[in-house]
Parts: C-alpha cells; structure tokens; sequence
C-alpha cells in the first residue's frame, strides 16, 4: 500500500483503485478459468516474455508435420534434434534413426563445408541448393532454406528441405529433348533476339545466332518469287505452321513457330522456332514427279515416234531423188533445206525415243577419260567461235561399265548446254575425279546460274529457257545416267552451275537397272 | 456509470495478441467481425503481437493474452479473451449494439 491516506477523500481515491485492480485480476482469473486466453506476457529483470500454455502450438505443429517439405532442427553441432516425416522420406531413412544423427552424415563433402562455414560465420539465415546423400547412397538433390533461431540460452539451425529430384529429372529431360532434336530449335526473347539454341540450331546457322536479332542473322526466303520472310512479323498473324522457306538459296526449311507465355495471362515472354531440313524430301518428291513425267513421256514416245518417222523417210527418200534429177536443178538450194529439217526433225525424234528404249544397254568396261579426251575436239572448235573455251581436268579413275555411245551422248548435252548457258566468254571445265566407291563426271560452266523456279522443271521433256532449245538434252542425261546406275544431280549459283554424274566403279557394281524400270511403276 | 455510451468519436482499438495461438487468432478474427457490423468506417484497429514487441506488452500492463484495450474515447477499458462473445464484448466497451440498416 502507498502512504497512509491523511483525510477520507484520499481514502476513497484509493479504494477506488484497489477496485479496479481487483476487478481487473478477477477478469484474467476468469478468462484462465474458461480456457479464454492461452499466452502470458511477464514483466521478468531480463525484460518482457510470452510464455504460451500447451496447446498453443498446435497449429505449427500441424503445419510442420503435414506440409510437404522436409523440415528439420539443428543443434550447433549439427545434430538433428527434429524432423518432420517428410525428410524422413527424402533420406528414405526410418524417421527414428535420424534423430540425434550428425547432419553431415547426409551431407556431400563439399557441402559439408558449405554447412560449417555457416554455422561458424554465425549468419542469420540462407538459402542454397545442396545434395544430400540417401542412406542407401541414392543423392537427392534440394533445396535448402535454413535460420538460426535463438531460444533463452540456446542456439538452433531451423531448416525446410524442398526435394528436387522431379523437377531436376524433369528439366534434365527437357534439356535432353531440347539438345538432342534432330530438327533446329531456337527460343527468341520478345524482340526476337535468339537466348537459346539447340545444337541442330547451331550447326545450321552457327553459333553466331546467339544473343542475335534472329530475322536479320538468318535469312529465310519465300520459294519461288524469293520474298523475304520475316519470322517475327508473320508469327504476329497468328502461329507459323509447316512454313517452307528457302535458306542459303539451296536449304528447303519448313518452318513451325509459337508464342512462349509467362505466368500472367497473355504474357508473351517470347516465341520459339523449329526449322526442319526438308530439302531431301523435296528432292524426292521433284524426282519422283520427273519420273512420272518422264513414264508419260516414254508411253508417247514409244506410241508415235515410228509413226512419225515412216512418212518422214518416205518424203526424204523422195527429196533426194528430185535433188539428182536435171529438171530440179534450180530448186537443189531448196531441196538440201527441206533436206536439214527433215535431218534436224528426225534427230529430235531420235533423242524423244531414247527416253523410251526398252532394251538393256550395251555395257562393257570403259574409261571415261578416253571418252572425253576423244569426242572434246568436237565441241571445242564450236566452243572457241562463241569465244569460250573448254577446260579439262582429268584425274586418274578407275574403270566404270556403261555404254560409250550413250555416254559420248551424255558428256555433250552437259559440255553444250554448258555453253549456251554463258552469255559471256567463259569458260566450260569438265572434270572426272574419285570419291569414295564413285566415279564422278563434273560439267561446270561460268554462267549465272538456274533460277529456283527453272530448277524444279530441270529434266522435263520439252521444256527449255533457250529459243532454238529442243528440251530434250537434260532429260535424255537423266535417262542415260538412271540406266547407268548413276545419279546426275546439279549445283548452281551466281557463278556458275555444275553438273555432275555419280558412276558406280565397275569393281562395286555390274549394271543392273534397265530401262523398264525407269519406266515401271514400280 | 453510463451503461450506454453514445459516442461521437472514431473507436481506437489495441489487440493484444501472441503470435498464432489458437486464442490468438480467433480474437482477430472476432474483432474484426464485430468491428465491421458494428462500427464500420468508425474505428481504428491495432493489433500488437507480443512476440514480435515484446516492450509494448509493458506500456499497458498486459497479463493474459489475447487482451483488447479500448484507447479512445476514455476511459480505458480492459477485455481479457478471445472475443467469442459479442453482446460480452460490446457491453465490456459500453456500447450499444448497432443495429445494421437495411438497405
């Protein structure tokens, strides 16, 4: 009690106080007794405490035992005091025998290291990916969120572990997909600068793309009218899918592109692309329409080429008659004209109807370089005219099997298409040299090269670029080269085009193919 | 003693609370609820967790917890609990129940 109260006005200021105190001490007494409160705040030397009755952790220690992380407790030293079941899994340990454990028993040597250093530099809190070690020796890989807590005179380590074995597989997996896809794969931020590429990505385009504005470090070109395609602005109309460009003038691509989104809704984080080679695809497909045109045109051929023939023997027969004859003397100027058209409409069904031989060539061992070295003079005097020259460059070549006149034949549409396609003095180099189990014959000419939509058209019968052209040089090269076993394939650019036929050595392979089965359907 | 106060003023609320003890939260959970059929726009609420303030706990000499403290209008009124009760409650800060308009 305070100082003796000197009059009854102090008294009754004091009594009033007293009341107050009592009924506020009765207030928490009666909360206690109903279950009303369950924390006290106690005025100690040392300061304020909470002391929390039992019970009041209930709702931690739920959390704790149900939440899907591990969570331990850590003694300085180390020693697990606490974990939850969950971390028992993690180890897939029993839960008893982790508790009172070291924790660097789990623990990899260097993050062994990583741990003590934490705990002798006294630090407040840290979050880390470690690996922990299975008691069955498996590692788990995770993450590591710990604090120190201080408790009276005491210290602990309060750690949650995240297990990140799935989301370590699972991106190890799409890493793989990624890395391993045969098909070019390139993620763009939203500016379309290149943050990733594959490795098919970098072997197409290098690795020179990286952290590059994709539209401008590759180039892709729309086929046929060569209009430039600028992946961003088409994807910005909608997804790219099955999109054939051109890249590098001869790669056919098919292009696949979308939108990559974040988390909000409608948050574009940037796209990704696929760009499939299907250049081959595309070099079946023109070969197998050229074979079909050419089965069209070998039907034909075969139907009324002698019967174009017959009447045209029949009137030469006749003109050459009228040319010895006294009376037609005036006309013979005339005559030998029809004459040469008759010659030159009989040679164009000579080379129609080579398309449509049936019988097997004649084939026997030969070297292509006495070929060439033999029938060149005949082109090269017509060659030096146009103010061209022709250049040969013979290796040393095995024997090949085929036909001498078929391939005389061959060597000079290529030599003279070589040179029409010049419109300058240049120069026609043919060429014959090894490679692996062929024997390759090159015709390379100084022009500007074919055109994309003139190459898909290369080896019809009748077509042609040239006025007095007959269309039919190429595709009869094609013939002969198919019943040879060979192949004939072309390179073109801005330099030149050169042709070139690949022969099996006659040590790898007899001739087999015949001309029926160019024509077949087979 | 007046058993029903009117008062003009903003009600200035303290709730002493420890942490997430059960007590703890529904006390929040019930002044807030009181708070907003009762008074809504009319008062202002501090909740003080002691054991993240520890000092605070002896500014108002607070014993058991959860405690609610009436700051304003005087005098300072002192209820210990969890707030379950609401007629206990208001009656505890002398006021009358409102009742809500209907709209």
């Amino acid at each position: 009690m305070g100082t003796d109260p000197s009059t009854l006005e102090e008294l009754i200021k004091e009594n009033s106080l007293l009341k107050q105190q009592l009924s506020e001490a009765n207030a928490v007494l009666h909360a206690i007794r109903k279950g009303e409160v369950d924390a006290f705040f106690v005025q100690g030397e040392k300061g304020g405490k909470v002391y929390v009755l039992e019970g009041a952790e209930h709702i931690y220690r739920v959390l704790v035992e149900g939440m899907q992380e591990g969570c331990l407790t850590l003694a300085k030293d180390g020693t697990i005091l606490f974990c939850n079941q969950n971390f028992a899994e993690t180890l897939k340990t029993p839960l008893q025998s982790l508790i009172g454990r070291s924790i660097y028993a789990f623990l990899q040597p260097l993050d062994q290291e990583f741990f003590r250093t934490f705990l002798d530099m006294a630090k407040q809190k840290f979050k880390t990916e470690l690996n922990f070690s299975a008691d069955n020796g498996t590692s788990v890989p995770a993450l590591v969120s710990a604090g120190i807590c201080h408790c009276e005179d005491d210290t602990f380590l309060c750690i949650v572990v995240t297990d990140l074995t799935e989301q370590k597989r699972s991106n190890r997996l799409n890493s793989l997909v990624f890395n391993q896809a045969a098909s070019a794969m390139v993620i763009c931020d939203q500016i379309g600068r290149v943050i990733k590429a594959n490795p098919a990505a970098k072997e197409l385009f290098g690795d020179r793309i990286m952290d590059e504005v994709f539209d401008r470090v590759v180039p892709l070109y729309q086929e046929g009218n060569g209009t430039r395609v600028l992946v961003r602005e088409v994807l910005s109309q909608g997804e790219i899918q099955g999109l054939e460009v051109v890249y590098n003038k001869s790669l056919n691509l098919m292009v696949n592109a979308s939108y990559l989104y974040g988390e909000q809704p409608g948050e574009e984080v940037g796209y990704v692309i696929t760009l499939i080679d299907v250049s081959e695809n595309r070099k079946f497909r023109r070969e197998i329409s050229r074979l079909d045109r050419l089965h069209l045109v070998g039907e034909m051929a075969a139907g009324i080429g002698h019967e174009v023939r017959n009447p045209m023997t029949t009137v030469r027969g006749y003109l050459q008659m009228f040319w010895e004859k006294s009376q037609f003397a005036q006309y013979r100027e005339s005559i030998n004209v029809m004459i040469e058209e008759l010659d030159r409409a009989n040679s164009i069904i000579t080379e129609f109807l080579s398309l449509a031989k049936t019988k097997n060539i004649k084939a026997k061992e030969l070297n292509m370089n006495a070929i060439i070295r033999k029938m060149i003079p005949l082109v090269e005097a017509g060659a030096l005219r146009q103010g061209h020259q022709i250049k040969l460059m013979l290796q040393d070549i095995p024997e090949i099997m085929g036909d001498e006149k078929e391939i005389r034949q061959c060597i000079l549409n290529l030599v003279r298409n070589g040179l029409e396609a010049m419109t300058q003095p240049g120069c026609v180099t043919v060429r014959t040299y090894k490679s692996e189990n062929t024997v390759v014959l090159e015709v390379q000419d100084e022009g500007s090269g074919i055109p994309i939509e003139v190459q898909n058209k290369l080896g019809t019968p009748f077509f042609t670029t040239k006025d007095q052209g007959t269309g039919l040089g190429l595709p009869v090269c094609f013939s002969i080269a198919k019943r040879h076993g060979a192949v004939l394939d072309f390179l073109t650019g801005p330099k030149g085009t050169a042709f070139y036929i690949k022969f099996r050595n006659v040590v790898q392979q007899q001739l087999t193919i015949t001309n029926e089965d160019l024509f077949s359907n087979k | 003693m007046d058993l029903e106060e009117q008062w003009s003023e903003n009600l200035v609320l303290k709730l002493y609370v420890a942490g997430q003890t059960p007590k703890s939260l529904n006390a929040i959970a019930n002044l807030k609820r009181i708070c907003e059929t009762h008074f809504e726009g009319k008062y202002t609420l501090e909740i003080v967790d002691l054991l993240e303030n520890l000092e605070d706990g002896r500014d108002d000499q607070i014993i058991a917890i959860p405690t609610l403290i009436r700051k304003l209008p005087p005098p300072i009124i002192k209820i210990i609990g969890d707030l379950s009760n609401d007629e206990k409650v208001l009656a505890g800060l002398n006021i009358c129940p409102q009742e809500k308009q209907q709209e």
